[in-house]
C-alpha cells in the first residue's frame, strides 16, 4: 500500500471515529429524555352515568 | 436538536429500555390538565409520585412524574378553551414503527388528526382521533421504549390501557390497521373482551361501552393496593368517584374516578 492510501485510510478512520463519538454524545444528551408534552386540544366527551348496577364490565 | 427541550436531564438510570422500539406497547401517558397545581398535589398524595419541572415544546409547564426510580407519566398544563369545553384527560401513547405512516393509515380508516406528526423530546409523535372520537397518541422513540421490566405492574404505575367503544369490532379493525395490533377476543364474566396484542404480549383492551351516554375514550388504569381506600382518598383530595368499587364489577378490583380537573382514570388493584 502506498503512502497516499495509508494516509487516506487514516483520515477515513479518524473521520469515522469523530462521527461515532458525535453520535454517542448526541444520543446520550437525549437518552435521559422522557415525556411528550403535546396538547391535543380535543374536548373530552360525556362521562354519562356509570352505575354499579351494570354487569357489563367484562 | 429537536425535542431536547427539557431544562434538565431526567435521570433514567432506574429504568431499562429496549434496544429497539416495541410497536404496540403503550410507552407513555400524559395527563393534560387545566389545573396543574391541583393535579400535582392530587397525584403526589394519591400515588406518592414526585415531580420534576420542565417545559413542553409549546412553552407550557410540564411535570415529569416519578414513581420510585421510574418516570411514569407527564403532567401538562393546558390553557382552558374559550368555549368552556373541558380538556383535562389522560392521553396514552402507543409505540408505532413509523408515526407518519400510522397517521396516514388512520386518516384512510376514517380517523382524524388531533396533532400532526412532530418531533419532541421522546422522538416523533402525533395524536389521532378514531372514528368514534377516542384520542390516542402515537410515538416512535429515538432511544427504544421502556421495557417490560421497567413497566411491571405495581402501585403507582400505569398498569393497563383500555378503549371504551360502542363498536368493538370496528375499533379492533381500526387499531389493527393503524398500529399493527393482532386482536384476540375472549369470553369472560359472561361477556366479550378484545385484547390488543403485539409480539405475543397483551398491550391494551377494548370493552363494549358499559355505561349510558359515555363517549368512547381510552382509559388509563393506575395500580393501587386497595381501590376502595384509594377512591376514598381521591375524594378527600378533591377528586370525584364516578364508579365505586363493587363486588359485582370485576370482583371489586377497580374504581373509576375523576381528578380535581375532571380527568378520568381507573384505580386498579394490583398484587404487591
Amino acid at each position: 500500500m502506498n503512502h497516499r492510501a495509508r494516509v487516506l485510510r487514516r483520515y477515513f478512520r479518524a473521520g469515522c471515529t469523530v462521527i461515532l463519538v458525535l453520535s454517542m454524545l448526541s444520543l446520550s444528551s437525549c437518552s435521559g429524555n422522557v415525556g411528550v408534552g403535546v396538547s391535543v386540544g380535543v374536548p373530552v366527551g360525556n362521562h354519562g352515568f356509570m352505575s354499579v348496577g351494570t354487569s357489563r364490565w367484562y | 436538536m429537536p425535542g431536547c427541550v427539557s431544562t434538565g436531564t431526567p435521570d433514567t438510570s432506574g429504568m431499562s429500555f429496549s434496544a429497539t422500539p416495541l410497536p404496540g406497547k403503550i410507552v407513555w401517558n400524559d395527563l393534560l390538565t387545566e389545573d396543574l397545581d391541583s393535579a400535582k398535589r392530587f397525584y403526589g398524595e394519591l400515588f406518592g409520585w414526585t415531580f420534576e419541572s420542565t417545559t413542553a415544546a409549546n412553552g407550557r409547564p410540564y411535570l415529569l412524574a416519578r414513581s420510585g426510580t421510574a418516570y411514569v407519566a407527564g403532567l401538562l398544563s393546558v390553557a382552558p378553551r374559550s368555549d368552556g369545553k373541558k380538556l383535562s384527560r389522560w392521553l396514552p401513547y402507543v409505540s408505532v414503527a413509523d408515526v407518519d405512516a400510522a397517521v396516514g393509515r388512520a386518516t384512510q380508516s376514517r380517523g382524524t388528526v388531533a396533532v400532526a406528526a412532530r418531533d419532541v423530546r421522546i422522538g416523533r409523535v402525533a395524536a389521532i382521533v378514531d372514528p368514534e372520537g377516542a384520542v390516542l397518541g402515537l410515538v416512535r422513540s429515538r432511544i427504544g421504549d421502556p421495557d417490560d421490566t421497567t413497566t411491571q405492574a405495581a402501585p403507582g404505575r400505569i398498569v393497563w390501557t383500555e378503549l371504551i367503544s360502542n363498536d368493538p369490532a370496528a375499533a379492533a379493525d381500526f387499531y389493527r390497521s393503524v398500529v399493527g395490533f393482532e386482536t384476540r377476543t375472549i369470553e369472560r364474566r359472561g361477556g366479550r373482551y378484545t385484547k390488543l396484542v403485539a409480539q405475543g404480549v397483551d398491550r391494551a383492551g377494548i370493552l363494549q361501552n358499559p355505561a349510558d351516554q359515555w363517549s368512547p375514550e381510552w382509559l388509563t388504569y393506575l395500580g393501587v393496593d386497595d381501590p376502595a381506600a384509594a377512591a376514598s382518598r381521591a375524594e378527600a383530595l378533591g377528586g370525584r368517584v364516578l364508579l365505586p368499587v363493587s363486588p359485582g364489577i370485576r370482583e371489586g378490583t377497580m374504581a373509576i374516578i375523576a381528578d380535581p380537573s375532571g380527568a378520568v382514570l381507573v384505580l386498579q388493584k394490583v398484587s404487591t
